[in-house]
């Protein structure tokens, strides 16, 4: 029941309550439905949802805990939120031209990642640089189609949330790295 | 000489044509080599790429290990592949025009075999993607409202929403892969 609650607080977030949650269902009737989000702010929302829960991890992690990963192969707590923030250049830079700014994952040192507060700001930089060119897209801007070096070109929609999805996968393998640390990642927490 | 200016003139002017026609020709090749797929079809392929690294990992995973979880708080292996792949009809009714699923995830003790869970999974995103499929390019920018909370969303952000959420459980098994010693079936060298 948590996750599908979980899952419901993520469609309702985007605006839109999927499912019936009986839970919620009083506090639901008192509030009016949201205007529906036009096709960039759909994406908009779905982009800063999942940057939203890539920035409370990166701001909750305790620093000693960065340097974990769960086997030899598997990258570092440090190492997905660099991974996957730097990914969503693959969206924010094609959009706008030009060739995404890391090709391969940077390392701390380049980026001049030396603390706690260094990576949230990475963090907190990659989702809105992101954000702000789906905004300045727009609409129309949004349909835009574009090479992103695979089979076919892609509308840059489709880019954004093939970016969204892919932040989600390793989203998903924080999750597990918390578990395994004996912390209960934060949208797992009762909320206050 | 006159002559023969004339015929080098022609045979540049011909060249130039031909060089000019080729490299449109070229051109037209390059703009026609990477095709637009239509807007469901992008959709389409986003929601079975992602379906189809779930299901490579129901089918690769040691039914001995269907049950493992990291820690007492989370879902087993099959659990996942359970919530993961039936909460799609969260979408997939939506879509079809139907009511929500009244229960989140089919209980695990109703499958007696990883066989049974992945045809269950593979049901599940199989009905997605016909859904998909069924709206068309058109259905993609149909509005659709939750029944309860009435609030509304384009039927391609909706499969997105999924498409994520269907991510996210992806990554997690990533790591109960590796938990276990085993390779995730999409870092293997391809062959």
């Amino acid at each position: 029941m948590a996750k599908w609650m979980k899952l419901g607080g993520l469609v309702l977030a985007l605006g839109l309550a999927v499912m019936p949650m009986l839970a919620q269902e009083a506090a639901k009737k008192k509030e009016p439905p949201k205007p529906a989000p036009s096709p960039s702010a759909a994406v908009l929302e779905q982009w800063n949802e999942i940057g939203r829960k890539l920035i409370i991890i990166s701001e909750d992690l305790p620093e000693d805990k960065y340097d974990y990963k769960p086997h030899a192969d598997s990258r570092t707590f440090r190492g997905v939120l660099l991974h996957v923030s730097a990914s969503m250049y693959y969206f924010t830079d094609f959009a706008q031209g030009k060739k995404p700014r890391y090709p391969d994952d940077p390392k701390p040192a380049d980026l001049k990642i030396n603390n706690k507060t260094d990576l949230i700001a990475f963090v907190k930089q990659c989702v809105k640089d992101g954000a702000d060119v789906i905004k300045a897209k727009g609409d129309n801007g949004m349909n835009d189609a574009v090479d992103d070096g695979g089979p076919h070109l892609d509308r840059l929609y489709d880019l954004a949330y093939a970016l969204i999805e892919h932040s989600g996968e390793h989203y998903g393998n924080l999750v597990v790295y918390y578990r395994n640390n004996g912390m209960v990642p934060p949208e797992s927490r009762p909320k206050k | 000489m006159k002559n023969w200016r004339l015929v080098v003139g022609l045979v540049l002017v011909a060249g130039l044509a031909g060089y000019l026609a080729r490299s449109q020709e070229m051109g037209k090749k390059e703009e026609t080599a990477k095709p637009l797929p239509s807007p469901a079809k992008l959709v389409l392929g986003q929601w079975n790429e992602t379906a189809g690294k779930l299901i490579a990992m129901a089918e690769d995973f040691p039914e001995d290990k269907y049950d493992f979880k990291p820690t007492p708080a989370q879902r087993t292996f099959a659990e996942q592949l359970l919530h993961a792949s039936g909460t799609t009809y969260y979408f997939t009714n939506l879509a079809n025009g139907q009511k929500p699923p009244a229960e989140e995830d089919p209980k695990r003790a109703d499958f007696k075999s990883k066989a049974e869970i992945v045809a269950f999974a593979k049901k599940c995103f199989a009905d997605g993607a016909a859904a998909i499929q069924a709206r068309g390019d058109k259905g993609m920018s149909d509005w659709v409202e939750d029944p309860g909370s009435k609030h509304k969303m384009q039927v391609a952000s909706l499969a997105y929403g999924f498409i994520e959420h269907m991510g996210e459980h992806y990554g997690q098994l990533v790591v109960y892969y590796r938990l276990n010693g085993l390779v995730p079936p999409e870092s293997r060298p391809k062959k």
